[in-house]
């Protein structure tokens, strides 16, 4: 007997691949499901029935590999068999959430067809475990037609599906192929899973997953947490965290990464549906703090999406991702308590990571704010350590900032944090928030420069002519001369600059190679920028003796001279590029002081005029 | 006299060790900076030249494209001195971000951006392309002078034309387009060409979390608020505390406030505000503000006066987490972004961004009809 499908089905088979299939070897998943589900429902009939599945290969040379496919679940009858084939051409009105049919018929119908993607031809052979029906054959191709038939003949109950390889997919017919992708899809079935191939033989899923294992020693127990998350990830771990929510029904286990993380990339997770591979890049099951674990987790009451990569974010889904964030939270409390290096370790390999979880979560930020490491011109120590010989916290924001400033305020005796780096000075905002007990101030560079100690009445009077002689020659460099006295006393001038100093700097370098047209966009740029005509301070150090030799030197022909190669000493030593026309001014300096050099007549050591001691 | 160590090749391979592990990000554009002085002054051009192009990349999607357009100014410039050394691809590639980067700054004329844009066509003629990459540029610089009549015409040129090497990709070319279409008033058209976008389906580094924010409003009003409320809680997941995201994170703030949401919308705003310092983008903080200002308008229309709020210490209303006048907010919110658009409007000769801040009066309109029929439905 003769039927037809009333819906083209080769284009139901495109739609589904486009879909819901995202690769050819995705019949596996819907043989393993297919399989499932008719011994779950078989199991309910009968708790005891010991389901098994059994994938065999049979390949002769020169002809197409063919599987098959038995499982001993519940069978279909002959009118299941016709209900389920309506079912594939009514699939659309029976679809449930996620794009799926949600009853068993209606996942059976939809999972055959993705067998289509491999296979020319569909032979399965079912027998109701339910009395008094005749086993019946099912055959169908892909343009549609298909025979059903009772066989007369005695079958075990359950079904068996035959493929036969198309030329282009026999690669996934082959033994290890399968192996890998029944494994892939299979790993936590409650069922075993065979493959076979003459005598070649492979249970996929032979020990269950940890958290469903007993254990007797605690050696034995964190050996099999640890190798199972080698097998799932491919990777070595030293830490595990067991995951359970009731919410959502999860259960699984998280493994805390080895390798430095990339700060701001987002964790994947390996997600099993109801025991079935759903994917391996579901984000949303932990909270988005957690990046430094990955997580290999059954869920039994969530729902994915239809694209199957996240779960839909619902009720059940917030209360077991707070679950389980809670769980790996206390799991890092407990190490902090029974073992600290090891956290030292972690928060330094996952630094960012543990900062963010700091940040957002106040339990956590109490427990661990002490350990984190900054730089402070003191040397590198902990928040802890750091506090022990300050009490008052004063920081830095920006690394450029804290670099200029960090060895004038150690010489002046103020501990300063280099809290330029990723979210340090949000942590340092979030301790002058939350801990009363100490004095936490963001110290603006330029604001320290400025503070440093002014010169006396006279002293000023007696060098105003230099700042007069410097504010003309640095004009050009929109930088502003200024006496100070200040330790360490070596120090001759202290140049500094804002942010914005700093990025015109760069717009200027760019400016002296840039064609005319982007000289002019550059122009336009700079005019977008905050008017800082003070961006750049030149300071002189009073204290330093060169600047006191410079005394009553008014006159000297010099003096521009010195100012302008103190100025592109300090950007040197300070290691700013120099722009053209700095780089001019260190070359015409350097030429004039040689040229002055070879002047003076060796034998008779005279002094220069500079080398005369104030009068 | 102790001195800083000299910079050397080691601090800069370690630089840009550590700049590989970062994402594109205001951090990551620091970093490459100081390696990029540093070359400079080991006067290592071939390195200088490859770190800024790398510069680039982090501040055009790190949030700060001015820095973008200064490191990209010196590699033209070399380029065009020694076109063989090298690689004429990268850096046509990059050269639509810049002009279409620079259209965002209103310090910037129209005039330079037309030169610019006669420059790059000039350009890509000679690399052998078609006009569709050079379109989708001008497409994008009509846009930000918010020119819908040259936009448009832009965008039906590039229509007629096969994409070529130098064209966006597929994900982003889909994207910027179902968001023109939005701002001008067809969310039905664009719904069906960001589809394989929304769907999860046509990805790239960029979306779908550029797209998503978008449909977020026209997806409440077709009566699809549920799809929205996922869209909205799986992106926001991957632009939270991005400040490159500036301009989305204000679309879900106002998606947030329009369905009634406001103490997230005002949590979103507390949260990504200090952004604003970092990223150097006008057009976005100006979109950013809009929202905010829609979201406090909104509480105070709701009978609030007062807010707990922490406000970023470089803004001129900074302070630590305390209450503020809901008042005070709308006032400065609402002279910041009337001073921006001024600013852009006076440079595109229109009244396109002001038009937005009149456009807010009608939003109110539409989320109180919109909260209405959702009690109505409710009771």
């Amino acid at each position: 007997m003769n039927h037809r499908f009333q819906i083209d089905l080769r284009g139901i088979i495109e739609l589904l691949s486009d879909h819901l299939y995202s690769g050819p070897e995705i019949f596996v998943r819907e043989l393993l499901q297919n399989g499932v589900d008719a011994i779950r429902e078989r199991v309910n009939a009968d708790p005891a029935w010991p389901g098994t599945i059994l994938f065999e290969l049979h390949d002769k040379p020169g002809q197409p590999s063919r599987l098959l496919a038995a499982d001993n679940g519940i069978g279909l009858t002959e009118a299941e068999v016709h209900e389920f084939l309506a079912t594939i051409g009514h699939s659309s009105k029976r679809l449930g959430r996620g794009g799926r049919p949600k009853d068993y018929l209606g996942q059976f119908g939809i999972g055959i067809l993705s067998c289509f993607v491999v296979s020319d031809e569909i032979i399965v052979i079912s027998q109701s475990a339910r009395p008094g029906h005749p086993p019946v054959e099912w055959k169908a191709k892909p343009d549609g037609t298909y025979t059903v038939r009772t066989l007369a003949i005695d079958v075990e109950p359950g079904t068996q599906v035959c493929l036969t390889a198309k030329p282009e997919c026999a690669s996934l017919f082959k033994y290890d192929e399968l192996v890998h992708h029944a494994r892939h899809f299979g790993r936590l079935l409650p069922y075993p899973v065979t493959i076979q191939r003459g005598k070649a033989k492979t249970q996929i899923n032979q020990t269950p997953p940890p958290w469903l294992r007993e254990f007797v020693h605690d050696q034995e127990r964190r050996q099999a947490w640890l190798d199972f998350g080698k097998e799932i990830f491919e990777e070595s771990y030293d830490d595990y965290i067991p995951l359970a929510s009731d919410a959502g029904q999860v259960a699984g286990a998280a493994y805390i990464i080895r390798h430095p993380l990339q700060p701001g990339v987002t964790q994947t997770h390996r997600v099993y549906l109801k025991r079935m591979f759903l994917s391996d890049k579901v984000e949303n099951v932990l909270p988005e703090w957690a990046i430094f674990v990955k997580a290999v987790v059954n869920v039994d009451d969530l729902r994915p999406t239809a694209s199957r990569e996240t779960l839909i974010e619902d009720q059940r889904l917030h209360k077991a991702r707070e679950t389980l964030g809670e769980t790996l939270k206390q799991h890092l409390r407990r190490m902090a308590q029974e073992r600290p290096e090891a956290v030292q370790k972690l928060l330094d390999r996952h630094d960012l990571a543990m900062k963010t979880l700091a940040l957002h979560d106040d339990e956590f930020f109490q427990l661990c704010m002490d350990w984190f490491q900054f730089e402070t011109n003191l040397g590198r120590m902990s928040f802890g350590q750091f506090l022990k010989h300050s009490p008052q916290v004063r920081y830095v924001s920006e690394v450029d900032g804290y670099r200029q400033i960090a060895r004038i305020a150690a010489a002046q005796g103020i501990p300063l944090i280099n809290a330029g780096h990723t979210m340090e000075s949000d942590l340092l905002d979030k301790v002058s928030e939350t801990r009363e007990d100490l004095y936490v101030e963001r110290i603006d560079p330029a604001q320290l420069a400025r503070d440093l100690d002014d010169v006396d009445a006279q002293e000023e009077a007696d060098l105003q002519f230099l700042i007069e002689a410097a504010r003309k020659v640095l004009r050009p460099y929109q930088c502003l001369p200024e006496i100070k006295r200040f330790q360490p006393v070596e120090i001759p001038v202290l140049f500094h600059t804002s942010q914005v100093g700093r990025f015109l700097r760069d717009v200027q370098r760019s400016q002296d190679v840039a064609n005319p047209l982007f000289s002019e966009l550059l122009g336009d740029l700079r005019r977008g920028q905050p008017r800082e005509r003070e961006a750049s301070r030149l300071y002189f150090n009073f204290a330093n003796p060169l600047v006191q030799r410079l005394r009553g030197q008014q006159a000297n022909p010099l003096l521009r001279r010195v100012i302008e190669m103190l100025y592109v000493q300090a950007l040197l030593l300070g290691h700013y590029p120099l722009s053209q026309d700095e780089m001019q001014l260190l070359n015409q300096g350097m030429m004039e002081l040689i040229e002055l050099g070879l002047r003076i007549d060796p034998s008779s050591h005279a002094p220069s005029s500079l080398e005369e001691g104030p009068p | 006299m102790k001195r800083r160590k000299a910079p050397s090749r080691d601090e800069l391979n370690d630089l840009l060790f550590e700049s590989f592990l970062l994402d594109h990000s205001p951090q990551k554009v620091a970093l490459l900076e100081r390696a990029v002085r540093i070359a400079d002054q080991l006067k290592d051009e071939e390195s200088a030249y490859e770190i800024r192009q790398d510069l680039i990349d982090a501040a055009i999607f790190g949030g700060q494209p001015d820095r973008a357009i200064v490191a990209f100014s010196w590699c033209l410039a070399v380029y065009d001195r020694d076109p063989d050394a090298y690689e004429a691809y990268e850096i046509l590639w990059k050269y639509k971000w810049i002009i279409d980067n620079a259209a965002d700054f209103p310090t910037i004329s129209r005039e330079r951006i037309e030169d610019l844009l006669a420059d790059q066509q000039r350009r890509y003629q000679a690399y052998g392309q078609n006009e569709h990459p050079h379109l989708q540029t001008r497409f994008k610089v009509y846009r930000a002078f918010g020119d819908q009549a040259k936009a448009r015409q832009a965008m039906k040129q590039m229509d007629r034309l096969n994409s070529d090497e130098l064209s966006d990709c597929k994900a982003c070319s889909i994207g910027s387009k179902a968001a023109a279409l939005i701002e001008w008033g067809d969310p039905d058209k664009a719904l069906v060409l960001a589809a394989p976008i929304l769907k999860g389906r046509l990805r790239c580094g960029e979306e779908p979390h550029r797209t998503i924010p978008q449909f977020l409003l026209p997806l409440v009003e077709k009566g699809q608020a549920e799809e929205a409320a996922q869209l909205h809680a799986s992106n926001y997941r991957r632009l939270r505390r991005k400040p490159q995201f500036l301009l989305e994170h204000g679309l879900h703030m106002r998606y947030l406030a329009f369905i009634g949401q406001t103490q997230e919308a005002l949590d979103l705003f507390e949260r990504e505000w200090p952004a604003v310092a970092v990223a150097t983008q006008p057009s976005s903080i100006l979109q950013f503000y809009l929202a905010a200002l829609f979201t406090l308008q909104r509480l105070k229309r709701a009978g609030v006066d007062e807010v707990k709020l922490r406000i970023p210490k470089d803004l001129p209303l900074g302070q630590p987490k305390k209450n503020i006048a809901v008042d005070v907010l709308i006032q400065w919110l609402e002279q910041e972004t009337r001073r921006q658009a001024k600013a852009f409007d006076a440079r595109n000769n229109n009244r396109h961004y002001q038009g937005k801040i009149a456009g807010l009066k009608r939003l109110h309109r539409q989320a109180d009809d919109w909260q209405e029929k959702q009690a109505k439905g409710q009771s």
